[in-house]
């Protein structure tokens, strides 16, 4: 996948409902995933982030209430927040897409936190991401593997 | 499930948030336009003088006040565990790096460190794996807390550890600026996040200009 992709998430969602046939379409499911992607980390990075955007196409609420990796031992649900100069990292019980909005993962904001990765991950390389949702479905969907930038979060907004 | 709020250790909490503190009054006190320049987050013409202070960076070389001297230093403080701000900030700090570059002279004297708030994790092997990974030509410091808390405390660092998890792995909250360190070894600016690495760039230009005339 490009970062040209004139409509990345419809991308996505076709990817999901060729590459995953036993999980939740993102029609059924009720929410699209855009752009995602996983920031690589140096050779001896014992944790990753990952990013996306979720959009919720439906006219209600729609939650995620959980994230594995088969590629990681472990995913959690974080958000990056300043306070007073100090930056923090919190766990989120669940993510809440608000009717016909999106949420925003994104670097100095909300995150996967990718914990313990099987194998050394470098940009190319591509690991499968499964979201659970408030409804019971999970979404899987394959997220690249590339480098971060300085410029990426520059027009983060809280 | 969010039992990371219960934090236990507050090493150089209080010391620190009494420097940021201070810093803070001192800014809201030089409010004058016509006395101070309008660089944000500038401590001149009263920048703060550094102590000693006893560190060792990813070489094993060891890294004090005078490795500051001589020099400009970017400083940050962070953790190799951390995911999210740490790469972002290290990547801004390479992007700055890069944009000094451009001019070779504005490069010269100009280093880039980041110091561990994690020292039990980040091994010497862990730092310097992570910091060439960025740039090779930064820096990574670490060193046990009574040593790390000589630096902290004078900067207004503040770093708390989470409570470990059942795996042992926990989380660290830590301050999210950047320092301008100047070549007598006095604080004299703080970058705060979100950073703009272009602006970082312009503004350590501003600061670099003003304190030379
Ligand atoms: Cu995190």
């Amino acid at each position: 996948m490009t970062r040209n992709a004139v409509w990345k998430g419809q991308l996505t969602a076709l990817l999901i409902l060729t590459l995953a046939g036993t999980t939740a379409t993102a029609v059924e499911s009720g929410l699209v995933i855009g752009e995602p992607w996983v920031r690589e980390g140096p050779p001896n990075a014992r944790v990753l982030a990952g990013y996306m955007v979720l959009r919720n196409p439906t006219g209600k609420i729609q939650t995620v209430v959980g994230a594995s990796s088969p590629a990681f031992n472990s995913v959690e649900m974080h958000r990056t927040e300043v306070e007073e100069g100090v930056a923090r990292m919190r766990e989120q019980d669940q993510l809440q897409i608000p009717a016909d909005g999106q949420l925003a993962l994104e670097p100095g904001g909300y995150h996967l936190m990718l914990m313990g990765a099987q194998q050394s991950l470098r940009a190319g390389d591509t690991v499968e991401i499964v979201l659970e949702l408030g409804s019971g479905a999970k979404l899987s969907f394959p997220a690249p593997v590339r480098k971060g930038t300085a410029q990426e979060h520059a027009h983060h907004h809280h | 499930m969010l039992r990371r709020n219960l934090r236990y250790a507050l090493l150089s909490l209080a010391g620190g948030l009494a420097v940021v503190l201070g810093v803070q009054a001192y800014l809201g006190l030089s409010q004058d336009p016509q006395a101070r320049p309008q660089i944000p987050g500038l401590l001149w013409p009263n920048p703060k003088p550094i102590g000693e202070f006893s560190l060792t960076d990813h070489r094993g070389e060891a890294f004090g006040l005078e490795s500051l001297k001589g020099q400009w230093t970017f400083l940050f403080f962070g953790y190799t565990n951390c995911p999210d701000v740490c790469p972002v900030t290290l990547a801004v700090m390479n992007h700055v790096a890069n944009q000094l570059s451009e001019e070779p002279a504005k490069q010269d004297n100009v280093q880039f460190a980041f110091v561990t708030v994690d020292p039990e994790r980040d091994t010497q092997e862990q730092l310097a794996g992570f910091i060439s990974y960025f740039n090779e030509d930064f820096v990574g410091v670490g060193g046990p807390d009574d040593k790390l808390v000589d630096l902290t405390r004078q900067l207004g660092i503040v770093f708390i550890r989470s409570k470990p998890e059942a795996d042992g792995s926990y989380l660290v909250d830590h301050t999210a600026s950047i320092l301008l360190v100047n070549p007598s070894g006095e604080l004299i600016a703080l970058f705060r996040a979100p950073h703009d690495p272009v602006e970082m760039a312009q503004r350590f230009d501003r600061i670099r200009e003003l304190v030379k005339s």
